[in-house]
């Protein structure tokens, strides 16, 4: 995957004109809730405790499985902002999604687009997966620069 | 439509998780019953009790040794949290190719092909530092910190409705 910064800002830079600033926090969930839900487990599960959990978190990173995810945290906002959060979370998570679609992991593909339909992979391998890495110091800046600049 | 949402939302939120749940219970079952079959191939390959895999694999290694046109590893057959157990100690493989830049005890992804089962023919390899995944943890662990400040910011939580709601000054 991309660093969490990486689709943090994806999110957060996108949603910092006027008229959009509003919603921003739907976005920014929206863009980090595949990994939330996918390596948060993992790395609690999986790397600590050594319960192997991979191949039930991985649907997180399907859109149908986003879909329903979000339509459950949906159910979870005011009746007045559970449409935009709805629409919003759900858009930011298949921005996450495209986002990890076009790295390159090493060896075969682990992401099912297509589940529960397929369990194919794919990757598109346009970058490598740390390559988010050294863009971090400019996404930050502008992150900052966005930040003090909409106060 | 959604007066049908407000009135039934424990309900839905009930459904919702436990088709998640079903979900990944199918995806778990393919995942496992897979990387079960890859992992017994790869025990009996490096074994010599099965035939090793004809195609190009992704394997995990641990380095054992060096030399100069070669590395001996380790391959990882076993899932676990102790690291020590997770690679077949008994089976030395060793890797002819290129010879990337390590010292003992790195662990080391491995693509190529067994010429025997006790040859591997490297053609890539993926080696990621431990301060690399520690800065990934971190700016990571940044961003979802940025997340939750945002959203609070914006949001309240009723624990009585179990809802959050805008505040009224954002």
């Amino acid at each position: 995957m991309p660093d969490l910064f990486a689709h943090f800002a994806s999110g957060y830079l996108v949603s910092q004109p006027a008229n959009l600033r509003q919603n921003s926090p739907f976005l920014v969930l929206g863009t980090i809730l595949p990994d939330i839900l996918t390596r948060i487990p993992e790395i609690i599960f999986d790397r600590l405790l050594g319960i192997p959990v991979f191949h039930f978190v991985i649907i997180f990173h399907s859109p149908f499985c986003l879909l329903l995810s979000t339509f459950a945290i949906s159910l979870l906002l005011d009746s007045q902002i559970r449409l935009a959060g709805f629409f919003l979370i759900l858009m930011g998570s298949f921005v996450h999604v495209i986002l990890d679609l076009m790295q390159k992991q090493f060896g075969q593909a682990v992401y099912m687009p297509y589940f529960p339909f397929s369990f194919e992979t794919l990757q598109w391998g346009l970058f490598h997966y740390n390559a988010s890495i050294s863009l971090f110091p400019v996404l930050l800046l502008l992150v900052i620069f966005s930040w003090i600049m909409t106060r | 439509m959604l007066s049908i949402l407000e009135n039934h939302r424990t309900p839905l939120l009930v459904i919702t998780v436990f088709l998640l749940s079903l979900l990944s219970i199918y995806s778990y079952s393919f995942g496992n019953a897979k990387d079960k079959e890859f992992n017994k191939t790869l025990a009996g390959c490096i074994s010599g009790t099965r035939n090793c895999p004809q195609h190009s694999v992704v394997v995990s290694a641990q380095v054992k040794n060096l030399s100069q046109d070669y590395f001996i590893v380790n391959i990882r057959t076993r899932k676990g949290a102790r690291w020590e157990d997770l690679f077949d100690r008994k089976f030395d493989i060793t890797v002819f190719g290129e010879r990337p830049d390590l010292t003992v005890g790195d662990i080391i992804a491995l693509k190529g092909h067994f010429s025997s089962s006790q040859i591997f023919q490297l053609k890539e390899y993926d080696i990621e530092a431990k301060w690399l995944r520690e800065i990934k943890y971190t700016i990571s662990l940044l961003a979802l910190v940025l997340t939750m400040f945002i959203w609070f910011k914006a949001f309240g939580f009723s624990p009585t409705e179990l809802v959050f709601f805008r505040k009224q000054n954002h």
